[in-house]
């Protein structure tokens, strides 16, 4: 791997997840020099093991609130109180390692939701400076690049898109087929959904060998398309791009015209450090970008780091989850089906309701994901044990629990929905509460504006709807109305209105000309899906932007 | 084996008990707690580890259903002792230690001379009532459902959790459900059948 020093290099980029991964790989393409600043470890696929404990339950991915907390304020009024939530992957990679890998696109309508909903109060919605068109070559070029597999074409609502998947649709479990069954039964149109998993080898990597440990796992073959597995080594592999891991961004500096001038960062020796750069790009998720940017303050930028309009942090949004479940009783089921198979993937989708049909007003639906519930023997006896309040115990639970893996197969639909950005869900810094560095902490305030929660319900009773015409029973649900903490959006928004935004439609800051934010922060909506590939195609589209401002000799 | 200060102050005790009660030989009366199993723990000394094993054999108790080992057959003691010696579970090791003097507390009140000697259904009437915040004395300001939770959680990690961390001994647990978290063997040919590969 090149090695650049701290002398000024062209690009530096502050995360390697979703938001720094492409650009870097785009930016190295173009000859710029890119260092990588990354917080975390850098895993390597053999590190990716099945142990639940270390891997999911422990600090593997996530620190402790002990060390590095967050604030967390769940409801408006409540305390802040200490918390792991608002972290995803603190690794190279970030989330898109620990990932299900759920990516499907924006729908046209997503850019412009505010002026559809500008009858609805108590949302601060706007609309996106750009189209769907102007962001689906991006699309393209991140299915293309990480690697996504899936099958185009097989459903009315399904945004436009050029062509086939780059990868083949990935095996699936043959109970899917009820699934299919049953949505067709209510008229609905089931499609395969389309993963960040490749189904056959390619850059090195293996195809998915469905060992059914994808979420909360990191991939022990690669072939999750993590950007640690997929862009990043391309990145390196061009000469032009530095990674640096365990190395926590703290400031951004300026000079007294309030460009941008360095990064400065703590390594893991505890070196304190200063990364010089033409440019620098924020990539560090919606919730830490947002407190860099506000813990860098200045005499040209006193409330922090391009913070004139007083918006970064504001605008906040999650997107929505509702968990439902039912079972199907193995011995009810054909032979065919009763046995476990070894694929446990069930690849099936509903985007029917992505605005729900016939609700009047807030219309905005989402996306249910239709799975079999995850193998992690600890994660499913601790979702039986929180079934009922208070906590589930003894003999009870010890059915249940042999009954999970012996007597039923268990269906299950994730909801995700629209978040509404509001003025309670925001985040701040918090300097009462130090991290083991001695750095302020982000203080995360949420609150559900409760036509999101209204149809989060929606949905969560058509995913009932289906997985009992699927012949699942005891259903039940988890969350509904919840916040998926790990997909977050909105703390730097961007458009054309520097009184509005924080950024541009190139997610360049309004007031410092060589500072940009390619991570989730951007978004200002959550959209009714998962937002991983979107996020990745935006620093596609970015790093396209900055690629063309270097070959004209403007990268400054 | 490194005794620590409270173990060998509670050893003290017993033996002046003992000798109290007019037992005149030398040797050390065998207590429940001698049990080697509570012996040369981290964290717990073997009165709590006696206590915390009954707690969490009613959290898991053994053929429920009939022939399915309980948490005392994974050695979920051990893996829990081994957490709470961590320095980032101190606030909770804190909480267990409370709580194990509270459930002792109770039980001695109803007569028993340990939590663990009473009958099974006594036991999870006090467990209840730790679960609900019942059982602690308002001066106490512990917050026993919290810990009572935590425990639930630990001791599932010790009986479905990798063997290596000290739980879910020899694999019992994942050989009773019939199943692991090993990764699937190879796929055959006939296993994409169902996957309409294109």
């Amino acid at each position: 791997m090149k090695r650049f020093g701290t002398d000024e290099v062209d690009v530096c980029i502050i995360g390697s997840g979703a938001g720094g991964g492409p650009l870097a790989l785009t930016l190295a393409r173009a000859g710029c020099s890119v260092v990588i600043l990354e917080k975390g470890p850098w895993y390597k696929a053999e590190d990716f093991t099945h142990d639940e404990i270390a891997i999911s339950r422990r600090d593997f991915f996530v620190p402790y609130p002990s060390a590095e907390p967050h604030l967390l304020s769940r409801k408006q009024g409540d305390p802040l109180e200490p918390s792991s939530l608002g972290w995803t992957a603190n690794c190279v990679g970030g989330g898109t390692v620990h990932m299900s890998g759920y990516v499907f696109r924006l729908h046209p309508e997503d850019f412009a939701l505010a002026n559809r909903y500008r009858g609805i109060p108590g949302h601060t919605l706007a609309d996106w400076p750009i189209t769907y068109q102007e962001l689906a070559p991006y699309y393209d070029m991140v299915e293309r690049e990480v690697g996504v597999s899936g099958k185009a074409g097989e459903y009315p609502f399904e945004p436009p898109r050029a062509g086939p998947y780059p990868f083949p649709p990935l095996a699936f479990n043959p109970l899917a087929a009820r699934v299919d069954d049953a949505c067709k039964k209510l008229g609905l149109h089931p499609f395969q959904t389309p993963r960040a998993i490749v189904s056959s080898a390619a850059d090195g990597r293996s195809a998915c060998v469905y060992c059914n440990y994808c979420g909360s796992f990191g991939c022990e073959v690669n072939a999750k398309s993590s950007t640690a597995a997929s862009v990043i080594p391309k990145a390196i592999a061009t000469d032009h791009c530095e990674l640096r891991d365990g190395c926590m961004a703290y400031e951004i500096a300026t000079d007294k015209e309030g460009r941008a001038t360095a990064v400065r960062y703590i390594t893991k020796t505890g070196e304190r450090v200063e990364q010089k750069a033409r440019v620098i790009c924020v990539a560090a998720t919606a919730i830490e970008s947002a407190r860099l940017l506000l813990a860098s303050k200045s005499a040209a930028h006193p409330d922090g780091l391009g913070n004139k309009s007083g918006l970064v942090g504001k605008n906040l949004s999650f997107s929505t989850l509702a968990k439902v479940y039912g079972a199907l009783e193995r011995a009810a089921l054909p032979d065919a089906e009763r046995a476990d198979h070894p694929i446990h993937f069930l690849q099936r989708s509903l985007q029917d309701d992505y605005f729900v049909k016939g609700r009047k007003g807030y219309d905005k639906g989402g996306t249910i994901v239709f799975q079999l519930a995850h193998r992690s023997a600890v994660y499913t006896a601790e979702r039986l044990a929180r079934r009922r309040t208070p906590l589930l115990w003894g003999e009870a639970l010890k059915r249940e629990i042999f009954r999970a893996y012996k007597d039923v197969i268990e269906l299950e639909a994730e909801v995700f929905g629209e978040f509404l950005p509001n003025p309670h869900t925001f985040v701040a810094l918090d300097a009462s509460t130090k991290d083991k560095w001695g750095l302020a902490v982000a203080a995360i305030h949420v609150d559900n504006h409760p036509e999101d929660v209204a149809v989060s319900r929606v949905l969560a009773d058509k995913a009932r709807a289906v997985l009992e015409a699927a012949g699942a029973r005891q259903l039940g649900s988890e969350a509904v109305g919840g916040t998926t903490f790990v997909l977050q959006h909105g703390t730097a928004r961007f458009g054309d209105d520097k009184k509005t935004s924080v950024l541009d439609r190139h997610c360049k800051s309004h007031e410092v000309p060589n500072l940009y934010v390619t991570d989730g922060s951007f978004m200002p909506s959550s959209g009714g899906v998962p937002s991983t590939l979107t996020i990745m195609a935006n620093s596609f589209r970015v790093g396209a932007h900055l690629a063309a401002l270097r070959r004209n000799g403007a990268l400054r | 084996m490194k005794a620590s200060r409270r173990e060998l102050l509670l050893g003290t005790a017993a033996l002046g008990a003992a000798a109290i009660a007019g037992n005149a030989c030398n040797e050390k009366p065998k207590l429940p707690e001698d049990d080697p199993r509570y012996q040369g723990l981290l964290f717990l000394v073997p009165i709590e580890a006696r206590t915390v094993d009954a707690w969490i054999e009613q959290l898991l108790p053994a053929d429920h259903p009939p022939g399915t080992p309980g948490a005392r057959a994974a050695n979920v003691l051990l893996y829990i002792d081994k957490q709470l010696a961590q320095k980032h579970f101190t606030t909770i090791a804190r909480g267990v230690r409370r709580a194990a003097v509270i459930l002792q507390r109770a039980a001695v009140a109803q007569g028993a001379a340990h939590f663990a000697d009473l009958d099974a259904p006594a036991q999870r009437v006090l467990l209840e009532r730790l679960q609900q915040n019942q059982l602690a004395a308002f001066a106490e300001k512990t917050n026993t459902a919290k810990t009572f939770d935590t425990v639930l959680l630990l001791a599932l990690e010790g009986y479905l959790g990798d063997p290596s961390y000290g739980g879910n001994k020899d694999q019992i647990v994942w050989r009773a459900l019939g199943d692991s978290p090993a990764c699937p063997k190879p796929l055959d040919a006939n296993a994409h059948r169902h996957g309409h590969h294109e």
